[in-house]
């Protein structure tokens, strides 16, 4: 049944587009994108767009790199994401310190496998490393008072932080779980706008954008935070 | 001169493609439907204020962007890119999506969709001891459009939605009317109320949005943490990798992506981008056209299953429900770019007055004006009455992030509708228009229909109108005319024209 | 210049002083006017009634009245009807098959201008008092038709121009940007909701306690006129359910160089801290008309091409003066 309607919806669309009979749409294969480059300029400045004036994404005039750099960028980072009610903490080469305060008040925390340990130092509480093969039920992640993670990238013009199922950002549950995320950004990773963000990105890693804590617009669109993700994000910027 | 994009190719009519069912029909003309919305000062003002709300948080930070018409031109044209080679397209995400563990399933409408998504709940999901079965739901407008809940409930399945307002919305037992916020017809003391009646666990609650929104969290997380199956739609379909995204706020996406061992998702087949790439336009066009933030608090993207986290057994449902109808209206097919960030319909003073329920369809406003009648056809119900629900004032087109141009696709289905559903004297306004045409189509004819002004000012008393009959008392409900002058100024300029001669002569 | 006047159907069947008006303000800059004698109508009604087939003679008598006489430039005291020339009639010609009257009709509206748009960007009118002479002492606000805004992008053309008007005390309307409703045929086959955004037009002018509300668009200023009579003579409209969401708050008005001179009234929806309960209005007054202390009789619609062509000479008198006033309109 699924064939047919896969082998119906093609044609009516192809009929739509005036392919059968008339032929108006001039049209060719998309160009896939070529393993490992993100495939981005490339894939899109010839073939499928080509008969058309209107310029596809990656001609067009906006832009493409942010103009905010080193200590600039930070300070963008951290009024973004204080405006989105997310804390922000500083640490230079050792955030165990910053880490411990903020942790301290939660008896047991969680931690993907690739965290430096080295960050938890000085937390006393448990620590429970979710791992490949160890991973914590999601009832012993709602037990947990907190997740620490690190992150892939930042974008500094909108305050957000993308995780990417790495070993330092762990699988997503962890940090969804868990009513407070303690998240580590490095200074490194802090890019300004969202098209340089994107670039630094793998489609196929499970991806979650976050821009401060969970909130609705959703009571007479008043912006309210804390719902079902983590209420509590605090982020601390590591220099390098 | 300004020249707005309008297509330029005359109408050709295909041969029918089959129109969607489910919740894309207004059930009568929208004069009608919109009647008893109207006189609803609550509505209004919970309307009123949540839209002047949204609108100023939006222009703030688009205003924030120097470049974001140029945004705004490339979302158009990869939109455009996408439709113009679906078929391709559509391929190159199957194979993708497949190659990644997930599973394609197609349906050519509603009906099919509905059927699909019944069998996997029922593949997946146990039978709990009330006999039934549960999902967990984030919001999505093709399960919405396609009545998945409806359906779901009379194959004893509870679909249970988790979005703040669609949970409200399917507490009070009521439709959506908003495509971002299905709640904005309610303000916060309805919603309190509706929540201390049927969530019996809640206890007292204040009209507090944040004691409200902790009240849904409560009453939602064991569901989250135990539900096997979780239902979605999709933002964005990346053609190039098979990836597929979801943007929400409030991590109840993210519970229901993330936690259940089995993810439908429900996803029209327009939905498509072509690279990766192309996010770093739409995820700075949609968030700040649509809650007016800079970025929304969770984006989600999977592609197919990720090893060790996240569903297992991960299901997509491509749905066309009429989209291959709209596409193949080449005048009206740009509405398929939509992605639905509602930013016309907060700006829409149409909207604002009637509210969405008058729409009579999942997708109201300036965009459901077009989408509903595009995905049906005009002939469906009282759909053909959608594209006059506009004064053309083109606050929408001005806002759209991917700029389609509703005004003109208002304009060309009331083309439509009238090839369909009119003759030259089916109404009193067809047939006076039938005679003004007549009379318009010459200079000549004018100056003559001119010439009885003064006779029409004399019966008139040289006084202004406050009421007349038939189709002309429309007007005269609520606007009083100003006295017809006693000559048109064709006569005038004539007789000033007449006087210069003699003036001439004489000297 | 040569200049062709396009009265407009509407202007010309009912509002003939603001095309006299329009010509005196050419002649004052020394052009020569012509009235094309085959005029009608830009097509409009038809197209926006999604009645092509209709519209064809009727844009194809204005290509043919404008093409049979010659002329540099035609100026039109109607953004709506302008925008119909460049944005509408080529595109309805090519849908009913006709291209050559698709391409005369670009071809004519190409040169064809709106009054503003012409005084602005032909020319370089900036100053009205001391370019046209205008002189206006009185309480005015202005509310920018959507098509001029829209469609031409005019701009604060036309503010400006109104403004720069000897004597003038300009008020901002508050929600200036709202569509008034009309929306052509829209008014009579949506007249609830068109009578309901008139309704918020009409409270908002009211706030603004303004002698005279002007614009751009006779089509326009007819709808708020006979809205505007309407609430003077029944204090409500019977096609409309007595429902707002126009809660009046605090704005500015301004001088003629744009300095702030007294605050009043106005804004749509409520604040957070005012959000409204059921079954109660909040601040949303319940009969506006007689409530607001804003009210005023005696306001009336004029284009502003009668504003720029009043003069110290002869000046437009106002309802206080003694003028006419019929239907909201000022006569």
């Amino acid at each position: 049944m699924t064939d047919t309607a896969r082998e119906e919806i093609l044609a009516r669309i192809s009929e739509a587009l005036g392919r059968r009979g008339g032929g108006e749409y001039v049209s060719s294969s998309p160009r896939t994108a070529v393993p490992g480059t993100g495939g981005t300029a490339d894939a899109v400045s010839g073939g499928v767009a080509s008969a058309k004036p209107a310029a596809t994404a990656a001609d067009a005039g906006y832009h493409h790199e942010g103009t905010h750099t080193g200590e600039d960028l930070v300070e963008l980072l951290i009024d973004r994401l204080v405006d989105y009610k997310a804390n922000v903490h500083r640490a230079d080469g050792d955030p165990s310190a910053t880490i411990a305060e903020l942790i301290g008040a939660h008896s047991s925390v969680v931690v993907p496998l690739g965290l430096d340990s080295s960050w938890l130092a000085g937390y006393s509480g448990e620590v429970r490393v979710d791992a490949p093969g160890e991973e914590l039920s999601v009832d012993e992640l709602d037990a947990q008072g907190a997740v620490v993670t690190a992150s892939a990238v930042a974008i500094a013009q909108t305050g957000t932080i993308v995780l990417d199922g790495s070993y330092e950002c762990g699988r997503r549950a962890i940090t969804l779980v868990p009513d407070h995320h303690v998240c580590i950004v490095r200074t490194d990773d802090i890019v300004d706008i969202v098209p340089e963000g994107i670039a630094r990105l793998d489609a196929h890693a499970p991806l979650t954008f976050i821009s401060g804590p969970s909130a609705t617009s959703d009571i007479e669109l008043s912006r309210v935070e804390g719902v079902h993700g983590p209420r509590t994000l605090d982020v601390i910027i590591l220099n390098g | 001169m300004t020249f707005l994009g309008m297509p330029l190719l005359p109408s050709k009519r295909r041969s029918d493609l089959p129109g969607g069912q489910g919740n894309i029909i207004e059930a009568e003309a929208f004069p009608e439907v919109s009647h008893e919305h109207l006189s609803n000062q609550q509505l209004r003002n919970n309307i009123g204020h949540a839209t002047s709300t949204i609108r100023s948080k939006r222009a703030e930070v688009v205003s924030e962007l120097d470049d974001w018409e140029a945004l705004r031109d490339a979302g158009e044209a990869t939109k455009n890119e996408v439709m113009e080679n679906l078929p391709e397209y559509l391929a190159q995400f199957e194979e993708a999506f497949t190659a990644a563990g997930g599973i394609i399933h197609w349906a050519r409408d509603a009906d099919e969709a509905n059927a699909i998504v019944t069998e996997l709940v029922e593949d997946n999901a146990p039978v709990l001891e009330t006999g039934r079965r549960e999902v967990i739901k984030v919001k999505s407008m093709a399960t919405q459009e396609i009545g998945l809940n409806e359906h779901l409930e009379h194959e004893g399945i509870d679909a249970f939605e988790t979005d703040l307002a669609e949970l409200i919305v399917q507490l009070g037992e009521d439709k959506p009317s908003h495509i971002l916020v299905p709640a904005i017809h309610r303000n916060r003391d309805e919603i309190r109320e509706i929540f201390m009646d049927k969530m019996p666990d809640a206890g007292e609650l204040t009209n507090e949005p944040a004691v409200l929104a902790e009240a849904a969290r409560r009453h939602l997380r064991h569901k989250f943490l135990t539900t096997k199956v979780a239902i979605s739609g999709a933002n964005f379909g990346i053609a190039e990798t098979g990836t597929l995204g979801v943007v929400e706020s409030e991590g109840n996406g993210r519970m229901c992506l993330t936690l259940p061992e089995t993810l439908i998702t429900v996803m029209g087949i327009e939905k498509l981008l072509p690279r990766f790439a192309d996010l770093e336009v739409f995820l700075q066009l949609l968030p700040r056209s649509s809650t007016g933030e800079r970025m929304n608090p969770y984006t989600s993207f999977w592609t197919g299953k990720s090893e060790g986290d996240g569903p297992q057994n991960v299901h997509l449902v491509l749905l066309d429900n009429g989209r291959t109808r709209a596409l193949a209206d080449e005048h009206g097919r740009t509405a398929l770019n939509c992605i639905r960030c509602s930013a016309c319909m907060n700006v829409c003073p149409v909207y604002e007055r009637t509210g969405g329920h008058a729409y009579g369809s999942t997708y109201p406003g300036p965009i459901g004006a077009i989408l509903s009648p595009l995905l049906t056809g005009v002939e469906e119900q009282g759909n053909g009455s959608l594209p006059y629900a506009s004064s053309l004032c083109g606050a929408c087109y001005d806002v759209c992030p991917v700029k389609i141009n509703i005004p003109d696709i208002l304009v060309h289905l009331r083309g439509e509708d009238v090839k369909a559903n009119h003759s030259p004297v089916s109404s009193q306004l067809d047939a006076a228009l039938t005679g003004a045409s007549w009379m318009m189509g010459d200079g000549k004819r004018m100056s003559a229909a001119e010439k009885g002004l003064p006779l029409a000012h004399k019966v008139t008393g040289g006084e202004q109108i406050n009421a007349l009959p038939g189709i002309a008392g429309a007007w005269t409900s609520s606007r009083d005319i100003p006295a017809l002058p006693e000559k048109s100024f064709r006569q005038l300029w004539a007789e000033e024209e007449a006087n210069d001669r003699d003036e001439e002569g004489q000297r | 210049m040569r200049i062709a006047l396009f009265a407009t159907c509407i202007v010309d069947a009912m509002y003939p002083e603001v095309a006299q008006a329009t010509v005196r303000i050419l002649r004052r800059l020394g052009h020569e006017v012509i009235f094309p004698e085959g005029q009608s109508c830009c097509g409009q009604m038809h197209i926006n009634s999604g009645k092509f087939a209709q519209a064809e003679p009727v844009i194809a008598n204005h290509v043919r009245a404008f093409t049979s006489t010659e002329w540099d430039v035609a100026v039109a005291p109607s953004a709506s009807c302008v925008a119909s020339l460049g944005h509408q009639q080529p595109m309805v010609a090519t849908r009913v098959g006709n291209d050559a009257l698709a391409s005369e009709a670009a071809e004519v509206a190409g040169r064809t201008y709106e009054l503003t748009q012409f005084l602005t960007d032909v020319q370089g009118v900036t100053d009205a008092a001391a370019d046209l002479g205008s002189y206006f002492p009185h309480r005015v606000t202005y509310h920018p038709s959507c098509h001029g805004m829209r469609l031409l992008r005019l701009g604060d053309r036309q503010s400006s121009l109104v403004r720069s008007v000897e004597g003038i005390e300009f008020v901002e309307l508050p929600l200036a940007d709202s569509c008034c409703g009309f929306g052509g045929t829209f008014s009579v086959k949506n007249p609830e909701v068109s009578s309901a955004m008139l309704a918020d037009k009409v409270r908002t002018i009211q706030a603004t306690e303004a002698d005279i509300c002007t614009g751009g668009d006779a089509s326009c200023l007819l709808h708020i006129g006979g809205g505007i009579s309407r609430f003077e003579r029944t204090g409500g409209f019977d096609g409309a359910p007595d429902v707002t969401a126009v809660h009046v708050k605090e704005t500015s008005s301004t001088d003629e160089r744009g300095h702030a001179t007294e605050t009043l009234t106005t804004v749509v929806g409520a604040d957070d801290d005012d959000h409204l309960t059921p079954g109660h209005r909040g601040t949303s007054p319940s009969e506006p008309s007689r409530t607001q202390s804003g009210f005023r009789v005696g306001q009336a619609a004029v284009h502003l091409a009668r504003i720029l062509a009043s003069t110290r000479e002869d000046p437009l008198r106002v309802p206080s003066e003694g003028a006419e006033v019929s239907g909201g309109s000022l006569r």
